[in-house]
């Protein structure tokens, strides 16, 4: 990985991120599930921001893996 | 070309394995399941659960946290060991159980099963709580499970006594 202005990754190194951001979310959804049903609301909105997070995260991986593919 | 020349055209010419090597390929999957198809699904899974947990913040946002009343469930003196009465608490539509166990101890907890809320009995000879509609087991001086399909706790009603009379006082969700 080089810093220079912008990442530069090859693109397995992208797909990780995604399978990482998919392993994320489903463990924040059965978090937050659990947390909603144990009416603890303080947690269920720390699992959606890291939720959230974690798409955007997928995201711009998904866009950089995708920029390297069809180069 | 012709229907039938192409039949002819695309005739196999012998029956051995190793020249036929190709008659099980399907284009149309080749262009559907491949690996650019899986990333993109992965991408696509991972926004549809993010995004699945926005609606319980939403729901969670508007729902208002217990108000502690104080409400009389029963007099001491008309609940013997190894006895049980219903009540509700905080609201009418949250139904509990009140148990004065064997070993003489007071608990309390919302009755409806954590499996799919099914109400909850005591049962005085092994001195538990359960559900009979899936056989789910709870400990009657936790409220934690310990048989059958319920995962959770069920949700303890605090108590107060005072005057001879048994006082509901708050609720806990999750508890030890």
């Amino acid at each position: 990985m080089r810093l220079e202005g912008s990442i530069v990754m090859s693109k397995r190194g992208w797909v990780i991120i995604i399978m990482t951001s998919l392993i994320v979310n489903v463990i924040s959804l059965q978090h937050t599930i659990e947390a909603y049903y144990g009416r603890e609301y303080g947690a269920v909105t720390t699992c959606m921001i890291v939720s959230i997070a974690s798409v955007i995260v997928a995201l711009t991986a998904y866009i950089n893996w995708r920029k390297l593919e069809y180069n | 070309m012709s229907e039938q020349g192409k039949q002819k055209r695309h005739r196999e010419e012998t029956e051995h394995d190793m020249m036929n090597l190709i008659e099980n390929l399907k284009r149309g999957d080749d262009v559907k399941y491949n690996r650019r198809a899986f990333i993109k699904s992965m991408t696509g899974a991972t926004v549809a659960l993010g995004l699945a947990t926005i609606p319980f913040q939403i729901v969670s946002a508007n729902k208002k946290a217990d108000k502690d009343a104080r409400v009389k469930i029963a007099e001491l003196a008309s609940l013997p060991k190894g006895s049980s009465v219903n009540f509700s608490y905080p609201t009418e539509g949250d139904t509990a159980i009140l148990v004065h166990t064997v070993e003489g101890e007071l608990v309390a907890y919302n009755n409806k099963c954590t499996h799919l809320q099914c109400p909850v009995f005591y049962e005085k000879e092994r001195d538990i709580l359960v559900c009979p509609c899936h056989r789910g087991f709870f400990n009657i001086k936790t409220g934690h499970p310990m048989e059958g399909p319920p995962q959770r706790e069920l949700p303890l009603i605090e108590l107060e006594v005072a005057g001879g009379a048994v006082y509901a006082v708050g609720r806990k969700y999750r508890h030890e």
